[in-house]
């Protein structure tokens, strides 16, 4: 491998993207994309409480209960109004004069509680009508059981759980306290992440490689550059590129984080510690670096862009088996199929750091996984130069997976 | 210098080169002459290295192709294009820096090749606001910007208009005289004549005929008659001097029976056309290229009325 050439190739490709006017733009916009994509819906979530003056009619409940159920609503906006006979009730529910009503069991405390509303999908007042039916019940029974009434609120109070990680580096660090949300919320972040990345820059190589064969640059570039050095060089110039955006963006949003911190108050998930966010980085770069690789290879076999999107629909494959497994790998990180897709390159990105951050996977298991996907990474490239060194010549007609394969041999 | 030993390939059952022997040397220029199909730009991807010969042996300055000789060799493929984004001068500079120039000289060669081909204005601007005449010409100067000392040229005429094709002309026969090796491929005869101090004429993947263009057209000379006219010249064919004809609608290329001597033909052919030109002549490698292959319809050219 000639380096000059190496870095010839990757210089010209940094600046053939970092020039190119959709680049720039989408750089530009991006961190105001995210910040749409992550304001707007903490504002649809405000709204969507149960309205202010949500009146819901109860019939047939006797003072001490509708007080107690008034009382567990307080803090809600829904207002109870008693009624005696359920007639007209229907007509006022389709009227909108009220949203709902309750109807109470003939057997108080036993039977059935039903509550009508206007559509059967009505969840947020519904569930909050059994919250508090639930509440006001349960009290009951316990009064009815004999306890005093003092006393039942202490019994009802949950008791205070949180779950704490054993710290896989310095002993003690309490920083890493890995619940489940945190962490959900965290990978869920990394894996949209990687996969808008990756179906953005790893199709972009794809379709640089592919357009070296209908630009027809493929002959004059491999007289001077071996199909090696070009693939090394494209991946990793834009690679860099993709990273030198990604770096903005991230420098923009932490710039408007700490900027923001004292009106919001927002602070960075604790599952981001230090050593995770190490760990999140190094894991990231190496599944841009995997898939981009992967893609180099699928796009020195195709013939045009449509072909490509063929060609390359296995690799989105990959890449959805943790996403749709993501909770499995959550609850319970020491499961063989956990281990496996840990060290499995296509997956291992994305499960290893799952591991890491809730689980405490041995080093070593850590090290060869990195490897592997080193490993991995390289193997493609010289996959890919070797495609790419056969099927320059195979303009025109479509290969399948299969024949592509079959010149590697 | 570069020899090539016996070199065939295959593609499927399909002989694209068969048993090909030549050599190329500094200061000549070596023309592979042959109509499509023939087997030239087979021939050069082996050169490149760009397909790998069945058999046989391809040795440039007396050694297999290496990485390094990639840097003294100058490749115009068949099959050429450029980035479309790029200026003129970014896509020059950067295939320059691949073939290891340092950037500062590269500018300095762009700028006189550009201002040769009448190119400069265009320096800066995208390849795709360039014609396609101007981004063959562009291609072509990438080809030798980084002065190379080893050059092939596979088809270099393909959509230049008559100047342009003039000053590649002169250009190739300039690099010739410095000393360089050439190997070029064309189907238009008239090319070939005009710059060549070798021929190798191909056929469905054979040599026919190689050598010195003067050997060949001393070899092949006598009594070979130009003749153009107006009216009808359809009854020349059938003519008993007649032992070989080149026919086009107003000009014929005809070659004589041994017995025969030009007086014969002309004595024969006038008053009944109107004769233009009557010239006793070498035969064009055209006639040469009829005469060994005995093809009519040969799909090689005279002239440059282009698009390969």
């Amino acid at each position: 491998m000639s380096k000059k050439r190496v870095f010839t190739v990757m210089k010209q490709e940094f600046k053939m993207t970092a020039k190119n006017k959709g680049f720039i733009i989408i750089t530009i916009i991006g961190p105001f994309l995210i910040l749409a994509v992550s304001v707007l819906p903490s504002l649809f979530a405000v709204s969507s409480d149960v309205p202010e003056g949500t009146t819901v009619a109860v019939v047939g409940a006797d003072r001490q209960f509708s007080d107690r159920l008034s009382a567990e609503l307080e803090d809600s906006n829904i207002r109870l109004v008693e009624r005696n006979t359920g007639t007209d009730l229907e007509e006022q529910v389709v009227n909108e004069k009220i949203h709902g009503y309750l109807e109470l069991p003939e057997q108080p405390l036993e039977g059935e509680y039903r509550y009508y509303s206007k559509t059967g999908t009505d969840l947020l007042v519904s569930e909050r009508m059994s919250h508090a039916l639930s509440a006001v019940i349960v009290q009951s029974r316990l009064e009815q059981a004999g306890i005093q009434r003092e006393a039942i609120s202490g019994i009802l109070e949950e008791p205070a759980f949180t779950t704490k990680k054993i710290g896989s580096g310095k002993a003690g660090d309490d920083s890493e306290s890995g619940d489940y949300f945190s962490v959900f919320a965290v990978v869920m972040t990394f894996v949209m992440l990687l996969y808008m990345t990756i179906l953005l820059y790893g199709q972009m190589i794809g379709r640089s490689i592919v357009s070296e064969k209908t630009t027809k640059t493929v002959e004059i570039l491999l007289s001077s550059v071996r199909p090696i050095d070009l693939m090394f060089g494209k991946i990793f110039g834009k690679g860099l590129a993709g990273l030198l955006q990604y770096a903005i963006w991230i420098g923009i949003a932490l710039l408007i984080t700490l900027l923001a911190q004292p009106v919001s108050g927002f602070s960075l998930p604790d599952a981001l510690s230090p050593a995770n966010l190490f760990f999140l980085v190094l894991f990231f770069v190496l599944a841009f670096f995997l898939y981009a690789s992967a893609y180099s290879a699928v796009g020195s076999g195709a013939v045009d862009e449509q072909h490509l999107g063929h060609l390359g629909w296995p690799l989105i494959i990959f890449l959805v088996i943790p996403l749709i497994t993501i909770s499995a790998h959550i609850m319970n990180p020491g499961q063989a199929f956990t281990v496996f897709l840990s060290h499995f390159p296509m997956t291992s990105p994305i499960v290893m750091l799952i591991r890491i951050m809730i689980d405490t996977p041995p080093v070593w298991e850590i090290i060869t996984s990195i490897g592997i996907l080193v490993g991995t990474i390289i193997g493609f490239i010289l996959l890919a130069a070797k495609i790419f060194r056969v099927g320059i010549l195979m303009t025109g007609k479509r290969f399948r997976l299969r024949e592509i394969l079959r010149w590697v041999r | 210098m570069i020899e090539a030993q016996a070199i065939t390939k295959q593609f499927g059952d399909h002989p694209a080169v068969s048993d090909l022997s030549f050599r190329a040397e500094p200061g000549r220029i070596l023309g592979l002459l042959g109509p499509n199909g023939a087997g030239k730009t087979t021939t050069i991807r082996m050169i490149m290295n760009i397909l790998a010969p069945d058999s046989g042996a391809i040795s440039i300055n007396g050694h297999r192709l290496r990485e390094e000789d990639k840097a003294i060799i100058g490749y115009l493929p068949e099959e050429r294009g450029l980035y479309q984004k790029v200026s003129v001068v970014e896509m020059l500079t950067y295939l320059g820096e691949l073939k290891g120039k340092s950037r500062k000289d590269l500018q300095v060669s762009i700028d006189s090749w550009l201002e040769r081909f009448d190119l400069l204005e265009w320096k800066d601007k995208p390849i795709n606001e360039l014609s396609k005449g101007m981004s063959q010409k562009v291609q072509f100067i990438a080809s030798i910007n980084h002065d190379p000392s080893v050059i092939l040229f596979d088809e270099p005429f393909a959509g230049l208009d008559p100047v342009s094709a003039d000053v590649l002309t002169e250009t190739i026969m300039e690099l010739g005289n410095q000393g360089k090796t050439i190997l070029f491929s064309t189907h238009i005869t008239e090319h070939a004549e005009r710059i060549c101090s070798d021929i190798l004429l191909m056929h469905k993947g054979k040599k026919i005929e190689s050598g010195s263009l003067r050997e060949i057209k001393s070899k092949y000379a006598g009594n070979t008659v130009i003749l153009e006219f107006d009216g009808n010249g359809g009854f020349i064919e059938t003519l008993p001097m007649v032992e070989q004809i080149v026919s086009y609608p107003r000009r014929v290329e005809v070659r004589l029976k041994p017995s025969a001597g030009p007086d014969e033909l002309l004595k024969a052919v006038v008053g009944r056309i109107t004769i233009q030109r009557f010239e006793v002549s070498a035969p064009s490698l055209h006639s040469i290229f009829v005469e060994r292959t005995g093809v009519e319809r040969t799909g090689l050219e005279r002239t440059g009325s282009e698009s390969p």
